[in-house]
């Protein structure tokens, strides 16, 4: 193999994880609505991590990460979630720890995941504005709304 | 610097009942309106000026050495000085002492504490600052008459004899464009064989008296900062080069208010202190990311992103001399109703603070949550 290897080739030499994969936005289902890119051929494939039944369950974190794409030479971690209150945002912020440790410890270290992760609000709360945004910017997550504009981000982000 | 004057605990005290803050290199006080911050702030720089201040008197001529604290907080507060003191107000846990008469008038433009009061618009009178010596009634606070004389003394050396902002010895950076005078610098404007202060917007001379209220709230801001930069410390008697500015977002817009930030920071480098009371939320998130950089990875220069500094290369340099410096959020609130104001470090802004004076901001996050709160019951069926 020369080059960088693919999202999907690093996907599929994981096994917890391999047989996940799903091209484009597949794997968010109507979730892919609120991503929006500028190149959707540059949308290198995608994981619903919480549904992959490869990795083992945890008592500690019974709930997963939502998704992971790749845009470009970019792997991005989303979590599409209501955000009306102080349970909704403890269950976003735990799932992004149980991401951050699987990323470093287990399967997940062989993937390069941007940080921040990004958090797209389903409902009405506005999670840019007021301690919610500010609960989850302080655990590394960026609220973007609700939607995901990659290209928007990345300017906000400077990537 | 004395360390020791870099804390100062005031008790039973105007409004205040107990209020006790560790300054550091740069220091917001919020709460809300009548908790004391101004005249506590005032007490701050009472701790590094109050002889200074009394030379001034003595030096000059038409006031008699005060005979009591009564006079002598009279000297310096103005008539606000009646409702202030009683038998059991402290300072630092000792009784106020009346100040020993040094018998030397010291005269000195910049004094420890450069001090920017929130009223500094009364300074003006016919568009032009009143004399510090002469247009100051004992009623008005002394803080009021020294940025009146900090005014005149940038008014005296920064203007040429055409009256225009000379090119000399300013901050250009600051002056050559800037989101609250843009490209316009004031120059002096003489109608009637007076001066008068006034900008050229769009080709009209527009005297003080009609710029905007931001416009006019900042001038002693900019002529501060200017006149602070390039002053010579070697051969000022007063050394301790901290600047004490009370509600500087009066009337500017969020990003002019950005602009001032970046003014504060480059400030910090110089190695002023700086203290501010506020009432802005873009002023305490500010404070609030300085503490999660300072508490996290430590790298300032990711500021570059918050206040899009990309065309200005020398703020690199600022941010990362930010590293290392001490940044202090207090809160002044009353407990309850009636009683005296109290103060609380709120500096961490943590959000997931159990104490909710920490981890609201001192209430400024409350409406913001209540306003998500009434947009997301209006919207339950979308």
């Amino acid at each position: 193999m020369t080059g960088k290897p693919s999202f999907a080739e690093k996907v599929a030499e994981i096994p917890e994880i391999a047989a996940c994969y799903k091209p484009g936005l597949q794997a968010l289902g109507s979730y892919s609505q609120v991503i929006k890119v500028a190149s959707t051929r540059d949308l290198r494939g995608s994981i619903f991590i919480d549904e992959c039944s490869g990795i083992p369950n945890s008592k500690e974190f019974p709930k997963r990460w939502d998704y992971l794409f790749a845009y470009q030479e970019k792997i991005l971690a989303v979590e599409v979630h209501p955000a009306s209150g102080d349970n909704n945002v403890k269950d976003v912020i735990k799932k992004a720890e149980w991401l951050r440790n699987w990323l470093k410890n287990d399967g997940g270290k062989k993937l390069e995941v941007m940080h921040p992760y990004f958090f797209v609000a389903t409902g009405s709360v506005n999670v840019k504005n007021g301690s919610i945004g500010a609960k989850l910017a302080q655990k590394g997550i960026h609220s973007c709304g609700k939607v995901l504009d990659v290209e928007k981000e990345m300017k906000v982000l400077k990537y | 610097m004395s360390e020791e004057k870099q804390k100062l605990i005031l008790e039973n005290f105007g409004p205040i009942k107990k209020a006790e803050v560790e300054f550091g290199d740069l220091t917001v006080l919020v709460g809300p309106q009548a908790t004391g911050k101004s005249v506590f702030l005032q007490m701050y720089k009472w701790q590094y000026d109050a002889q200074l201040i009394l030379s001034y008197y003595t030096s000059n001529g038409r006031f008699v050495w005060p005979e009591n604290l009564m006079q002598m907080f009279r000297l310096y507060f103005g008539k606000a000085a009646e409702t202030l003191l009683s038998d059991f107000s402290k300072v630092n846990n000792e009784q106020i002492h009346l100040a020993v008469d040094s018998k030397e008038g010291i005269s000195v433009a910049v004094e420890n504490v450069v001090y920017v009061p929130a009223n500094r618009d009364q300074i003006f009178f016919n568009n032009y600052p009143r004399d510090s010596n002469y247009d100051f009634p004992i009623t008005e606070p002394y803080v009021l008459r020294s940025i009146s004389g900090l005014m005149n003394h940038f008014l005296f050396t920064r203007f040429n004899n055409l009256g225009l902002l000379s090119t000399l010895n300013r901050d250009n950076k600051f002056w050559g464009s800037n989101p609250i005078y843009y490209n316009d610098e004031p120059f002096i404007k003489v109608e009637n064989q007076q001066r008068k202060l006034a900008l050229k917007i769009q080709k009209k001379e527009i005297v003080y008296n009609d710029w905007s209220t931001g416009q006019k709230a900042y001038l002693p801001i900019a002529a501060t900062l200017d006149l602070m930069k390039s002053w010579n410390w070697e051969t000022n008697p007063a050394k301790e080069k901290i600047i004490v500015i009370e509600e500087p977002e009066l009337g500017l817009h969020p990003k002019a208010i950005q602009e001032f930030l970046l003014q504060i920071f480059s400030m910090l480098k110089l190695g002023f202190r700086v203290v501010l009371s506020t009432h802005s939320d873009l002023i305490l998130e500010t404070m609030w990311v300085l503490n999660q950089i300072g508490t996290n990875n430590n790298d300032f220069t990711v500021l570059e992103h918050l206040f899009q500094t990309d065309n200005r290369p020398e703020f690199k340099e600022i941010f990362s001399s930010l590293t290392g410096k001490s940044f202090k959020t207090y809160y002044f609130y009353k407990e309850k109703d009636g009683d005296g104001s109290l103060s609380k470090d709120i500096s961490s802004l943590d959000v997931f603070s159990e104490d909710p004076e920490i981890s609201n901001w001192g209430g400024f996050m409350n409406f913001k949550d209540r306003a998500n709160a009434v947009v997301a019951l209006v919207n339950q069926d979308s």
